[in-house]
């Protein structure tokens, strides 16, 4: 855990000195007590000396191997990759192809990738999830989802 | 007559037919409302405003206020098994309740967040009705200088949570703090920490985070294993055991007391009792370390103090006209439909309205009790969905969840970044509960400082001139202090790793 602790201190410092940056462009103290600035001036320094804290820690502390299930197998990679993927397709895709269109598209290949792969299953679980979700929440809750270009 | 006997014509017109069936529907929907991500009591209680500005009085806001507080025990539900916060009050719940489910033992989970809503709920209820008057002058005595000290012990209890790693536990809770400052400054209107991007201004919120730091990555961690089975390795029992019973009184009691008392605060955010309550819990437990395996107190606790602040938050409004929330607000925004004018020239105009409605407030919470605990053994069957439809579902859920509060599709994409997130805080063993609480704290003990500071004009002798202050910042100090010593003093001269 040596490389990881020394890697999270290193990713924390460099956060809170970037949020440390901006705090000092912004008003630090006005006649009337603190300004914008103040508290993210205090917390850069906190967030600072605990980060470069835990690097110096883990730089004297002697190298440990990792937990034996610390990394996933290649196949749990695959199956996260995938759920980011379907993801990230369904937050770029929302808004032009529409929310009934994509949410079965998502559903249909996420269970995929996760193990559900059979039809009779995948197909009505995923026509659930979209169009009687669409009718749930438009229809009955009156509230928005993205139409999209194909009008559903 | 005094306030009992209003009290009891009040509950004479509440148990009428009409009206019981119009707190029916408001429990049911309000708990439907609650177990749907991204659909909280506000947007609840909005979207059925017009509705019920079509009906008399009495039933519309009957219909309204057990919407308001069937919301809160809904998002215990997937909080509990989907560890997926229903509403931003139920994400500490996550924590154990979910830890629970994964035992088997999600039933018992439901089963206690019912009970002590009901109890802490109904205590509020009858506290509204008996020393309304009294509590509501305390509540006016609280200004920001008060509000600060009483922040400070919230986040001096959240450092109290660290378990072996004080630093992690205050590197999380520095990360929530800055988290929580992104958007508007409160106080002056500058932005900050947006770099430039106008989707930032409205800040992130806290259900797009929490979703995204407990569902996401709840998923992700399933994941990255073989994904097949059940979620749990067996149900247990759906009925809390009597040392569950045993386990719970004290955390229930405390969650109605921490929850009542902070609920007639006007201003005070809902998710603060649940944080207090589960800090405490977790602090005077003999096992701490256990918390976040499945602690039946870190349920009992926080679900009792938010269905208790949640009807505690009704007394500013009945007694000053203050809404103290955006759900009160909504509430009051139906009497004034209605013609009417919440407040204590309520109970002089329309006596019998204002009865009627609190009345009802305890008709609510019984309805609540009797409505969810015969469906724990019908919600606990979504456990036994296939993890990867349960999961999928999930995350479409969350999505949906995170869209419909602005519409936004960057919204989807902070959904996604704190998924990751969490999963990497999972990893490296960086507590997660700090972070999401700090996220609700920062802001508040920024603005309350700030807004403290001004009323002195610039000077810190305003923590110390008044008297409820000082007692707040000094208990929030010893509470700091008593923490750091008790983590520090076992591991002098004992090699640590951080």
């Amino acid at each position: 855990m040596k490389t990881v602790n020394l890697i999270t201190g290193a990713v924390v410092l460099v956060l809170v000195l970037a949020m440390g940056y901006e705090a000092l462009q912004l008003r630090y103290y006005t006649p009337l007590g603190p300004g914008p600035g103040f508290f993210g001036v205090w917390l850069a320094v906190i967030g600072a000396v605990l980060a470069i804290g835990t690097i110096v820690a883990a730089a004297r502390s002697p190298a440990k191997p990792l937990p034996a299930n610390f990394w996933p197998e290649s196949a749990g990679w695959l199956r996260m990759g995938g759920v980011l993927l379907g993801l990230a397709l369904l937050a770029l895709l929302l808004e032009t192809v529409g929310y009934v269109i994509m949410s079965f598209l998502f559903l249909v290949a996420v269970m995929f990738v996760m193990g559900e792969r059979r039809v009779f299953v995948n197909l009505p679980v995923a026509l659930a999830g979209s169009f009687g979700v669409y009718y749930l929440f438009v229809h009955l809750l009156q509230t928005r989802l993205p139409a999209g270009i194909f009008g559903v | 007559m005094g306030d009992f006997g209003f009290f009891l014509d009040g509950l004479a017109t509440a148990m009428q037919p009409g009206n019981l069936v119009f707190a029916l529907i408001g429990c049911t929907l309000g708990t439907l409302i609650g177990v749907l991500p991204g659909i909280g009591p506000v947007a609840g209680t909005a979207i059925l405003l017009p509705i019920a500005a079509t009906l008399d009085p009495i039933p519309a806001i009957i219909m309204l206020s057990a919407i308001y507080y069937g919301a809160m025990y809904g998002g215990t539900i997937t909080s509990v098994l989907m560890n997926v916060p229903g509403e931003a009050a139920s994400a500490i719940t996550c924590i154990d309740g979910h830890a629970m489910a994964r035992k088997g033992r999600g039933g018992a989970a439901l089963t206690i967040a019912a009970l002590g809503s009901f109890i802490g709920g109904t205590t509020a209820s009858l506290g509204l009705v008996f020393i309304a008057s009294s509590l509501s002058q305390l509540g006016l005595r609280i200004g920001p200088p008060e509000f600060f000290g009483l922040i400070m012990i919230g986040l001096a209890l959240v450092v109290g949570m660290a378990g072996n790693s004080l630093p992690r536990t205050l590197m999380s809770a520095v990360l929530g703090l800055f988290i929580g400052m992104i958007g508007i400054d409160p106080v002056m209107g500058a932005p900050r920490f947006t770099f430039g991007m106008m989707d930032l201004l409205d800040g992130i919120t806290l259900a797009t985070m929490a979703m995204g730091i407990f569902g996401v990555s709840e998923v992700l961690s399933n994941v990255e294993r073989q994904v097949g089975g059940s979620m749990v390795t067996k149900v247990e029992s759906l009925t809390i055991t009597r040392q569950d019973a045993k386990d719970s009184a004290a955390p229930i009691a405390r969650g109605t007391l921490i929850g009542f008392l902070l609920g007639i605060i006007p201003g005070m955010n809902a998710v603060v009792p649940t944080i207090v309550s589960y800090s405490i819990e977790k602090r005077i437990s003999k096992t701490p370390e256990k918390f976040g395996t499945g602690m039946i107190q870190g349920v009992a606790g926080p679900e009792t103090a938010n269905n208790a602040h949640a009807n505690a938050a009704l007394i500013p409004l009945f007694t000053l006209g203050i809404p103290g929330s955006p759900t009160v607000a909504i509430l009051m925004g139906a009497f004034m439909m209605q013609g009417l004018s919440p407040g204590p020239f309520l109970f002089q105009s329309h006596p019998d309205i204002a009865w009627a409605v609190i009345s009802s407030l305890v008709v609510g919470n019984v309805m609540l009790l009797i409505l969810n605990i015969p469906l724990v053994p019908v919600w606990i069957q979504i456990m036994r969905i296939p993890p990867p439809i349960l999961m999928t579902g999930i995350l479409l859920f969350c999505v949906i969840g995170v869209y419909s509060i602005n519409n936004n599709v960057f919204d989807v994409w902070m959904l996604i970044i704190f998924g990751v997130v969490g999963y990497v805080m999972r990893k490296i063993d960086m507590p997660i509960a700090p972070m999401v609480m700090t996220v609700v704290l920062g802001p508040l003990i920024e603005q309350s400082l700030r807004q403290s500071m001004e009323m002195s004009s610039g000077s810190f002798m305003v923590f110390t001139t008044r008297p409820i202050a000082l007692v707040f910042i000094l208990v929030a100090a010893a509470i700091l202090v008593l923490s750091t010593w008790k983590m520090v003093a076992p591991v002098r001269g004992a090699d640590s790793e951080v």
